[in-house]
């Protein structure tokens, strides 16, 4: 004999309770938590030195890298003497709630306005992990064409922001920039767009702009 | 390929999940059509972890949930087999009801105690010697 058991859980339920975790222990310490996924290549550690360096003197910041091996990102951070810690994943396509909250306890633990949490550069498989973020950016650059959006929708769905990258190199590419926005929101309507060049500096102060608002919007009135 | 991980949580949460002493023969899960989930690698991943806790008499069954919703240009009432952003009768965006779908729905599991009760059952011997855990 055999009978059926009604369950009705989520799979990823664990991670989704420690990313809520994850989400109460910044919101404990007064941060913006900012979640950048992407492709790999698309420039999102590129944007992140532009962006620190544009926020410098306006909002404290700290990093977590993702990648698969190497802690390459987390030397170009640290450069630029911002507290960063590197999560190697050693194979994992992703970033884990887990894995953040790891990350989390070895940053400074106040002082901070804002902390980016890069996921390893993956279209698809970063989509199903929620982190805990209260924003999510996800980079697309104009080389890898404007479709983008309409073939990986489910981390363009999830995101509040699309940024544009590599926008410099519009001369030399057959790159639809106004199809690429419209084929996003047809995906997600209420995506924030944002065309930037981490070479020559377009738009960054205009995203940096947008990531002041949200950590004012976060610290509220004091 | 973040079908490995979610297999893996998938199997520890059927474990802890069945009763105590049944043993799972079917994993009944749900997935979204907007989740970026792969039935077919989940299936491939399936085969090799259901051996850490479930045994491989388990079997996993996904069913693909159709997106549902109504379009806010038209009012039309929608379920899709397969993503669709703007609506086919008056082109607005279209927005989802649903899509994310990721959970175990159900477990089809063996009545170990009520078979137990049943000495006289033929099956029940078979069944007592294959709840041997898999290498034991």
């Amino acid at each position: 004999m055999s009978s059926v058991i009604t369950i009705e859980q989520k799979i990823l339920g664990k991670n989704a309770e420690l990313a809520r975790d994850n989400r109460r222990e910044i919101d404990r310490r007064g941060i913006l938590a900012v979640g950048l996924v992407s492709a790999p290549g698309s420039g999102k550690t590129a944007l992140l030195e532009q962006t620190l360096a544009a926020l410098r003197g306006r909002a404290r910041c700290a990093v977590i890298e993702g990648d698969v091996q190497t802690d390459r990102d987390a030397q170009r951070i640290a450069a630029l003497e911002v507290p960063v810690v590197q999560i190697v994943t050693n194979g994992t396509c992703h970033l884990e709630a887990r894995m953040v909250q790891e990350a989390l306890a070895r940053l400074p633990g106040t002082d901070l306005d804002v902390v980016f949490v890069e996921n390893v550069g993956n279209l698809v498989c970063p989509s199903s992990y929620e982190l805990g973020e209260h924003v999510r950016a996800v980079v697309l650059s104009t080389a890898e064409g404007e479709d983008k959006p309409l073939k990986y929708p489910a981390l363009f769905r999830q995101s509040q922001a699309l940024v544009l990258n590599k926008i410099d190199l519009l001369p030399y590419l057959r790159y639809d920039l106004a199809q690429a926005k419209a084929f996003a929101r047809q995906v997600n309507p209420a995506l924030e767009v944002f065309e930037t060049s981490c070479t020559t500096g377009h738009g960054i102060q205009s995203w940096a702009g947008w990531l002041l608002e949200k950590i004012r919007d976060r610290r509220g009135p004091r | 390929m973040h079908e490995a991980s979610i297999v893996r949580e998938l199997v520890a949460l059927a474990v802890r999940m069945a009763p105590a002493g049944s043993r799972v023969l079917e994993v009944h899960v749900r997935v979204g059509r907007l989740s970026a989930v792969s039935p077919a690698a989940m299936q491939f991943y399936f085969e090799v972890m259901r051996e850490e806790g479930l045994g491989s008499q388990a079997v996993l069954r996904v069913e693909l949930e159709p997106l549902r919703g109504r379009c806010p240009g038209c009012a039309r009432a929608f379920a899709l087999a397969e993503p669709c952003w703007t609506c086919p009768a008056c082109g607005s965006t279209l927005a989802f009801e649903n899509g994310d779908e990721l959970d175990l729905a159900s477990l089809v599991v063996t009545d170990e105690q009520r078979d137990h009760d049943r000495a006289e059952d033929p099956r029940q011997e078979r069944r007592a010697g294959a709840r041997q855990p898999p290498g034991d």
